[in-house]
């Protein structure tokens, strides 16, 4: 192996070993393409660092699993998810009732990148306060434990409400509003969300919106960012994020637009199937085109012009300011009637 | 040594003095060397053997009553001495199938199988080396790891990167290390 190789390998490596099984599949896809023993070496590593026992299971049903009874104070109840950094419990406290219990897994709680990585997420979720972000009772991290108790957003996911029953666009332009909101809050503090998808959004049966998962959200100033790893959901991801690029307010920007351009449209501006022909267009140069709607309509034309400025490919020229997108929102969502 | 020789001749090469790194390592070389023949005479054949524990022991008897300091600068430097003996001891041990000494090491992050174990240890050592070739930090940091029992701070300190940098770099070589040693 040559040093050249190696930096590839290594870099490719560390990007994929905290990831998920199809994660590291469309991104071995991507990256590698055609260089077959380039996608071995990382493979083969991947597998030891796997079998080392450094990495949680990735079940394909999170609520069949196996889970503990009690964890510090808390009766747990269920599992409501799993990704690899954490695992999300439904849990009963005698104080705070029905919360959803973040728990780094036993294996992680020793290693220190995990720990401060969670560690910094329970900070910057205290550390901001909206009504459409759950609420934190508890931070513990002492001992064996760590572990964030929050308000459990009770609904759906955007996600599944799209295949569903599709937000109508007056809907479409308050759940972009309430989302802005949040994060020109969060951006006020030098947080940024970094993975905003419609898998992250929450809306219950009053149509009422929470934004979870700030799990790989960072400091817009900490070090870890100047060289950005790549983390988040393919399609949703800014330029900037699959070149591995500084990130900042103008990322959330971007991924908002995509949400907000599928919320419209039913589809994403991108997909067309495979993570690398995404990122193909992502990273290409055609400019992103505005979504097709009804022109004679003044609500829609707006978006029209409004849409193709949040997706603005160059990171430095896009509109970088949530409180704009906010406004905006909020205006457009007035219009609707 | 005379008394606080050894603490000045630490304290000079933890500044860079390559001499005085020389003429400490061999002393640090004997000590852990002594040491481990009269811990292997003392225990039953198949007892396993603490890199670490060793370590800590030459430091307390080379350290003499001074002051501890410096001990993650001395952890480092044994490190590699540490490696050298046990990498000697299980050559020999593979050329004389007799019988010899049987020394089981026990080393940080790392557990061969018992009955493999000087084989395993020959074939890390061989990797490690492999590795040194393309990311000489990354394979440093494991020695320091594995040999010395140095933690991650410690590793991070003396290699002039961030802890979480010295993880990093431990995770991937770790798992390199591993590819290369299953097949």
């Amino acid at each position: 192996m040559d040093k050249d190789r190696w930096t590839k390998v290594r870099e490719i490596f560390t990007h994929l070993s905290d990831q998920s099984p199809s994660f590291r599949e469309q991104y071995l896809d991507m990256v590698c393409e055609d260089q077959r023993d380039l996608r071995d070496d990382v493979e083969k590593m991947l597998q030891a660092n796997d079998e080392m026992g450094s990495h949680p299971t990735f079940a394909a049903d999170v609520s069949l699993e196996p889970y503990p009874e009690k964890i510090a104070d808390y009766r747990i109840t269920g599992v409501l998810g799993r990704g690899g950094m954490s695992t999300v419990y439904a849990a009963q406290h005698q104080i705070f009732g029905e919360v959803a219990l973040k728990v780094l897994p036993a294996n992680l709680v020793s290693r220190p990148v995990a720990r401060e990585r969670f560690k910094q997420e329970a900070m910057l979720l205290r550390k901001i306060s909206h009504v459409a972000l759950c609420q934190v009772f508890e931070i513990h991290m002492e001992g064996d434990h760590a572990l964030i108790a929050m308000q459990r957003a009770e609904g759906i996911t955007l996600e599944k409400r799209l295949q569903s029953d599709p937000p109508n666009l007056k809907l479409a332009l308050q759940i972009a509003e309430t989302i802005a909101a949040v994060l020109a809050e969060a951006h006020s503090h030098g947080v940024i969300h970094r993975d905003l998808k419609p898998s992250n959004i929450i809306l219950d049966e009053y149509n009422r919106v929470k934004l979870i998962d700030f799990g790989i959200a960072k400091y817009a100033d900490a070090k870890l960012t100047a060289t950005g790893e790549i983390m988040g959901s393919p399609a949703y991801m800014s330029p900037e994020q699959w070149r591995a690029e500084p990130i900042g307010p103008q990322t959330d920007v971007w991924s908002l637009a995509v949400v907000l351009y599928e919320m419209l449209c039913g589809d994403t501006p991108f997909t067309t199937g495979s993570v690398r022909d995404t990122a193909q267009q992502i990273l290409g140069e055609t400019p992103v085109s505005a979504p097709p709607l009804n022109t004679t309509d003044p609500v829609q034309r707006d978006l029209m012009e409004f849409l193709p400025i949040m997706l603005d490919k160059n990171s430095r020229t896009r509109l970088a300011s949530m409180d704009t997108v906010h406004e905006t929102m909020r205006l457009l969502a007035l219009q609707c009637g | 040594m005379v008394e606080g020789q050894f603490t000045q001749l630490l304290h000079a090469a933890k500044g860079g003095d390559a001499t005085a790194r020389n003429q400490l390592l061999p002393q640090v070389y004997e000590e852990l060397r002594t040491l481990a023949r009269h811990q292997m005479r003392r225990e039953n054949a198949g007892h396993t053997l603490q890199a670490t524990a060793l370590i800590n022991e030459a430091y307390i008897r080379l350290q003499g009553a001074n002051e501890p300091n410096d001990r993650a600068h001395f952890l480092a430097l044994s490190s590699q001495a540490m490696r050298r003996i046990l990498v000697d001891h299980a050559r020999s041990k593979n050329r004389d199938k007799r019988g010899g000494d049987l020394i089981r090491v026990t080393l940080v992050d790392w557990q061969p199988d018992a009955n493999a174990s000087e084989d395993a240890l020959l074939e890390l050592d061989d990797a490690l080396s492999r590795l040194s070739e393309f990311d000489a930090r990354s394979a440093q940091a494991i020695e320091l790891l594995f040999f010395g029992g140095l933690t991650y701070e410690e590793i991070g300190q003396e290699l002039g990167i961030s802890k979480s940098s010295a993880f990093d770099d431990i995770k991937a070589a770790k798992a390199w290390l591993a590819s290369q040693m299953a097949g």
